[in-house]
């Protein structure tokens, strides 16, 4: 079974930009192929694939498809940024049990092809036969207006001011200013987040990730097949923890208890790991808004519930290191799980020194996930 | 001025009891037949005991603020006229949440606990959105 111990050898990904003219399926191809090189794999080692429900590239669409010998194991997770981790939980799950030796994650986005503004990507007619029929015909949907009406609950429980966002979005971009991947490069100091137009009171322009277009790829395979020139980072744990989406079904979602739903199994990705938060080195934790990385960060023990931005500040650049997707851009959370890579190879731009363990936690507005990573 | 219609919702067999019961003005929300817990949105079975047996009830269509938000441009061009909108969730007397507008409130007057009362817009033939005016 230790043979069989997944980790993460490649990952690949385009550049991630406001918008580009490629199809979803061209940026897709590019991020494999390039994960592939980075593992020195090449499309015939894979037997595996893992994406998104709603993916434009199918699994014999992966470029070289034609040659492999066989493709054993395929699987999906539901697209968005609470299932992002889930992606490579469900790759880990596959390589441990031995249903498939290289197993290849992707996923590919253009912001182009998404619909209006404020209302998410994709079929809003679709949306309308399901529960978020009770709130998008009155005017309520995306993740701005969400999160708002979130973290107003937030404040009221916890009496946090609503200047505890600044905090998070000036931090996030302070620390993507030195980073060359990040889609909104420009430090924002605090008179600059005020004069940020409000979207959904108290979310600011600014405390919303841009949508990036671009795509994100990686390999994972047994520590004993693993022979990349890079350090391999084993998937230490996962958690996913079922919850109503904020997105669709806002009614219910205020009626979850998150110790019971989410924060204990968050607990036992952790025991069974045989790690603690305390062990975290570097966190990545969803920031499509702001106020989520609150949520993540109590969600998963990092600290107690309503002391998140008190953590933040102690923690530093420890928490979305590259500046988060609050300045690289969201690709619906894939992104967060190769910075996570990248810091614990040791070769990130905003290096965190010495990081041993990380951890990745998805969207605590929708069913969550989370992926505990370690060097 | 279709173009300025909110996306409307699509009715289906589990809900349309709900949607029915608002072109008449009346809010109707499940409760079990065997725990007597009320929910909302509508479903075929309980989230509490599991049991598919329920009545549809009317609620008072009074509640108050439980959450809120000011929600400002872009939107869809249904809801750009009337930006900067308070929208909210609202807990009713019945015990369940629901999403809306808040209305006849200035947006830095919104609090929790305010109460509210329910009213309709009248959208198109056979369909009206359940929105929330302070009482």
């Amino acid at each position: 079974m230790i043979a069989r111990a997944p980790v993460v050898v490649g990952i690949g990904e385009t550049p991630l930009r406001a918008r580009s003219t490629e199809s979803e399926h061209a940026l897709g191809a590019r991020a494999i192929r390039a994960a592939l090189r980075d593992a020195g794999l090449a499309i015939t080692d894979v037997d595996g694939v893992v994406r998104f429900d709603r993916e434009a590239t199918w699994e014999f669409d992966l470029p070289g498809w034609g040659r492999l010998p066989q493709l054993g194991f395929y699987d999906a997770v539901p697209r968005g940024n609470g299932s992002a981790p889930a992606l490579l939980r469900l790759a880990a799950m596959a390589v441990r049990q031995g249903l498939a030796s290289v197993v290849v994650g992707f996923h590919a986005r253009n912001a182009a092809l998404a619909a209006g503004p404020g209302m998410g990507d994709g079929g809003l007619r679709g949306e309308l036969v399901g529960p978020a029929q009770f709130q998008l015909p009155l005017g309520v949907g995306g993740v701005a207006a969400t999160s708002a009406l979130v973290f107003r609950r937030y404040m009221l429980r916890h009496r946090a001011p609503a200047r505890a966002l600044e905090a998070v979005t000036v931090a996030a971009r302070r620390r993507g200013a030195r980073n060359p991947r990040a889609l909104r490069r420009t430090a924002l100091t605090a008179a600059e987040y005020r004069r940020s137009a409000l979207v959904a009171d108290p979310l600011r322009v600014a405390d919303v990730a841009p949508t990036a277009t671009g795509a994100a790829a990686f390999v994972v395979t047994s520590v004993e097949r693993a022979r990349s020139r890079h350090r391999p980072v084993h998937v230490a744990g996962s958690m996913q923890a079922v919850i109503p989406s904020a997105l669709q079904q806002l009614p219910e979602w205020f009626r979850v208890d998150r110790d019971r739903a989410v924060s204990s199994a968050s607990r036992e990705m952790f025991r069974r790991a045989r790690l603690r938060p305390g062990d975290v080195d570097v966190v990545l934790v969803d920031d499509a808004t702001s106020p989520l990385v609150l949520l993540g960060l109590e969600d998963h023990g990092l600290c107690r519930r309503g002391a998140g931005a008190t953590f933040l500040a102690a923690a530093g650049r420890r928490v979305n290191p590259h500046g988060g997707q609050l300045a690289c851009g969201d690709l619906d959370g894939v992104g967060q799980m190769l910075e996570a890579v990248r810091q614990l190879r040791g070769d990130a731009t905003v290096q965190i020194r010495g990081a041993r363990t990380a951890l990745v936690a998805g969207s605590p507005l929708e069913p969550t996930s989370a992926v505990l990573l370690r060097a | 001025m279709a173009d300025a219609l909110p996306p409307l919702p699509v009715p289906g067999p589990d809900n349309v009891e709900f949607w029915e019961g608002c072109a008449r003005h009346e809010l109707r929300i499940q409760r079990c037949r065997k725990c007597r817990a009320t929910r909302f949105y509508p479903r075929p079975a309980c989230p509490d005991c599991g049991a598919l047996e329920h009545e549809w009830i009317t609620c008072s269509g009074k509640g108050t603020v439980y959450t809120w938000t000011v929600i400002h441009p872009p939107t869809l061009p249904a809801f750009a006229a009337i930006a900067p909108y308070v929208a909210g969730i609202i807990q009713l007397e019945e015990g369940v949440f629901m999403v809306g507008q808040i209305r006849g409130v200035a947006s830095d007057a919104v609090r929790a606990g305010l109460p509210v009362r329910v009213e309709f817009d009248d959208v198109v033939e056979g369909i009206a959105l359940p929105h929330w005016r302070a009482a």
